[in-house]
């Protein structure tokens, strides 16, 4: 029940169907034609038949004359003959009495016929009795009675070769017809069988499309689409259902790739959680490890102890100690103006000028409108620093650090240049790029790298250009940082508080 | 489920389709039997008679000898008889004499001859009879022969009838009495005997009262030639001494003297009494120009023939006159005539 017609049985019993149709059309057409022809053969046969018995009444006739003339046997025998032969011709002729007047004419000819043979026996008979006035009398009749026949038959065949005529004409058009009307058929049949196959061709091509259709529709993404089930039986249903199990197991595929990609998906959140706590960590223990609170406090209770004791310097020295910490204190993760970097960076100079006895000379060019741009804390400073470690402190003679302030294409800049011992452009290149240049970094005294640095500086300006580092011409390293002019002066007044 | 509709459909299909093409192939096979179907049908149709006559006239197309022959064949149908107008359908044109001999030779049941005067007629007659085969004359006889019968109306109360028409006629045209009144009557040159003869003397006993004003006079119309007829009349009408009255005594006389009247431009001088109801003859009497016309019931004559064959066939014995009435058909009467023609064609 399952499988009840296959394509090829349906396609197979369509061909053979139509082609025995059209065979036995042809067949058939074939016959009628042939009984057409035959019928035309035949059209004519009577005409023949007449002119047959007209032709052995003439010779009948002219045997008889021969006789008559010469008496010699071979006419006798062929008298004989050709009466045998107008017997038996005649006795094919009608012999009743009815109205079509072809048929009574056959009647008259037989029996004129029947009375010429008799006059003529007669006649050749009173020839051999040598009785000569009868038989001249009796060719006299028979002569005429001849003419009558000869007369009739032809009169009879006029009158049947203008119907064999008329129905030759009538056999010469069915003929035609006939052509026509198997045209037709022919055409008709072909027709139905056209419209038969295409019928059956549809019912096995509808199902394929539709499946292409699904096919298409999956393809567009609708997973949710199965393949429809004609059943029709044959082995396009078995197609549709092999179909319909593998878009299931495609379905259930997609499914587990959707799970364990979100399985994995919450697995790297995790980790990007764990890294940010990390982070987190990290920095908590670096602001614990300095813990500037009680620095700050321990250098107040200094600089009162040393202003009772008169010691002026010494005063100046931990208030200016107490200032830098306490800006480290309260700044670290604030945005603060230029105005308080630069004061922090003069405190930081100053403290190194006591510690390395007034080697440093600090000069400071700054454009006055800028001073109150904002911009995050504690960038100067680890500069300045980098600067004295790594410039003057391995130099040898009074180092100098010049600080300007300007502007120059929408960009307000802060360089700081000193007359160290220079950098290689290489480490230039590195330090912008964020690599480390010192294998332990971590351990650097100072706490705040230069990438560090850039790093805040970048995320806060939003911009990769910030820092420029070369090597002076005349000797020593400048450090050129980049501050966007929109970003620059908007809050001026933070620091009022100070 | 949806599989065995689909099976039924096409199986349904399949059916309509050959159903459809043996129909169209018994239709074309029917159309096609019956097209070519030729001779069994006229084999059919013809009924087998038992007797078979032969009918014998002069001229076998002529209108007024196909009507007789009408009239014996449907008289024949009823009694068994098939009569045959011989020698029509025969290619040559033979003369009664030939026709008669052949009929002879053909052996059939009957004979209605339209006898010619002569010898040999009457030969044949006799030797028709000696073979067993029974003769009527009809319209002209063969008195002498052993002829059984003769059909034939009065000839001589035929004359008076034409007689009193041609009196008519006289009085009508008036009494301008300078010259005599020209009757001519045409007689057929092959009637040498007692027919025209009778008519003649028909004429002119009935004619009588004013026989001296009148100039009787007869012309004979050659109808073995052809065409003779018209010629005739032309002849007769353009010349001088054209007639006051013109007497036909046959059928094609009348038509060539009415159509010369009509060519020639004498309607009104001459007038003619005609013979038969032919269709011409029916509108010159209608339009005035054929004064009357005597008519014989050609179908009655046709049958009364017929009925005394079968009667001598069946009862060895029949009258030897059989008589058929004569008509005048005149401008008064003329619309029956044209209705009963149209009537008998239309049968």
């Amino acid at each position: 029940m399952k499988r009840k017609k296959s394509i090829r049985t349906k396609l197979i019993e369509v061909f053979i169907l139509v082609s025995i149709l059209v065979f036995v059309v042809n067949l058939y057409i074939l016959s009628i034609q042939n009984k057409t022809v035959r019928q035309i053969d035949n059209v004519y046969s009577t005409n023949i038949q007449l002119n047959e018995l007209s032709g052995t009444l003439e010779k009948l006739q002219d045997s008889v004359y021969q006789y008559l003339n010469t008496k010699s046997t071979d006419a006798l025998e062929s008298y004989y003959i050709f009466e045998q032969d107008y017997n038996d011709m005649m006795s094919g002729l009608n012999q009743k009495t009815v109205s079509d007047s072809t048929k009574l004419m056959e009647k008259n000819i037989y029996n004129i016929s029947v009375t010429y043979l008799e006059k003529a026996g007669s006649t050749i008979d009173a020839k051999r009795g040598r009785k000569v006035g009868q038989y001249n009398e009796g060719y006299g009749e028979t002569k005429r009675l001849y003419d009558y026949l000869q007369s009739s038959i032809s009169s009879i065949n006029t009158t049947v070769f203008l119907s064999n005529s008329h129905n030759y004409s009538i056999l010469r058009s069915t003929m035609k017809s006939l052509i026509g009307v198997s045209m037709v058929l022919l055409l008709g049949v072909m027709a139905a069988a056209i419209i038969w196959i295409i019928y059956v061709t549809g019912n096995i091509t509808r199902p394929l499309i539709r499946l292409a259709n699904a096919a298409n529709e999956i393809a567009k993404g609708n997973m949710e689409v199965d393949f429809p089930i004609v059943e029709t039986g044959d082995e396009i249903s078995t197609v549709a259902k092999a179909c319909n199990k593998m878009i299931d197991s495609i379905r259930i595929y997609i499914q587990k790739t959707k799970e364990n990609y979100e399985r994995e998906n919450e697995l790297a959140a995790r980790q990007l959680i764990m890294k940010n706590d990390l982070k987190e960590a990290q920095l908590k223990y670096l602001q614990a490890q300095i813990n500037p609170h009680f620095l700050f406090n321990s250098l107040n209770a200094g600089a009162q102890l040393a202003m009772m004791e008169g010691a002026e310097k010494a005063c100046v020295f931990i208030e200016n100690m107490a200032d830098f910490f306490r800006y480290n204190v309260r700044k670290i993760d604030k945005e603060t103006t230029m105005k308080e970097e630069l004061n922090l960076v003069d405190n930081y100079i100053f403290i190194l000028n006591v510690r390395f006895s007034g080697e440093i000379h600090y000069f400071k060019q700054l454009d006055e409108r800028w001073l109150s741009t904002v911009m995050p804390s504690m960038i100067l400073q680890p500069i300045i620093e980098n600067s004295v470690n790594h410039g003057i402190r391995e130099m040898d003679g009074a180092g100098e650090i010049h600080v300007s302030v300007y502007s120059s294409k929408e960009r307000i800049c802060i360089k700081v240049a000193d007359n160290g011992r220079g950098i290689a452009p290489e480490t230039a290149r590195r330090i912008i790029a964020g690599e480390s240049v010192h294998n332990d970094s971590q351990s650097d005294s100072a706490g705040i790298g230069m990438d560090n640095v850039i790093n805040r500086m970048r995320r806060f300006y939003n911009t990769e250009h910030v820092i420029d580092i070369n090597e002076r011409e005349e000797g020593g390293t400048e450090v050129i940082l980049y501050i966007p002019m929109q970003k620059g002066g908007q809050r001026h007044d933070e620091n009022t508080d100070m | 489920m949806k599989n065995m509709k689909e099976n039924g459909r096409r199986l349904f299909f399949a059916l309509v389709l050959i159903v459809v093409v043996l129909a169209v192939m018994i239709m074309v096979n029917r159309t096609l039997d019956r097209r070519m179907d030729f001779k069994e049908e006229s084999l059919t149709e013809g009924d087998a008679y038992q007797y078979h006559i032969a009918m014998i006239g002069s001229s076998p197309t002529d209108e007024f000898w196909t009507s007789v022959y009408e009239g014996a064949r449907r008289a024949g149908t009823r009694q068994e008889c098939y009569v045959e107008n011989f020698g029509a359908d025969l290619a040559r044109e033979y003369s009664s004499d030939e026709l008669l001999e052949m009929a002879i030779a053909a052996k059939v049941d009957g004979i209605i001859l339209q006898a010619e005067q002569g010898k040999k007629t009457e030969n044949l007659i006799n030797e028709a009879r000696g073979q067993g085969i029974p003769v009527i004359t009809i319209l002209s006889d063969a008195p002498n022969s052993k002829r059984i019968s003769f059909v034939s109306c009065n000839n001589y109360a035929l004359g008076e009838i034409y007689g009193r028409q041609v009196l008519a006629a006289i009085e009508n045209g008036g009494v301008s009495s300078e010259r005599k009144k020209r009757v001519t009557v045409l007689v057929d040159s092959s009637d040498e005997g007692s027919i025209p003869n009778l008519i003649f003397s028909g004429i002119k006993e009935a004619a009588a009262p004013v026989s001296d004003n009148i100039e009787l006079s007869t012309v004979q119309v050659h109808s073995s030639g052809k065409f003779e007829s018209e010629e005739t009349v032309r002849n007769l009408i353009l010349s001088d001494e054209y007639p006051d009255v013109l007497v036909c005594l046959s059928a094609v006389d009348t038509i060539s003297a009415y159509q010369s009247l009509v060519d020639y431009n004498m309607v009104g001088r001459v007038s003619i009494i005609g013979y038969y109801s032919s269709d011409e003859t029916l509108e010159g009497i209608k339009k005035g120009i054929i004064q009357a016309s005597v008519s014989i019931n050609a179908e009655e004559m046709g049958a009364a023939a017929i009925d005394g064959l079968h009667e001598f066939i069946t009862k060895d014995y029949v009258s030897e006159y059989l008589p058929v009435t004569s008509e005048l058909i005149t401008k008064d009467n003329v619309d029956d005539y044209m209705k009963e023609d149209k009537g008998e064609i239309g049968l």
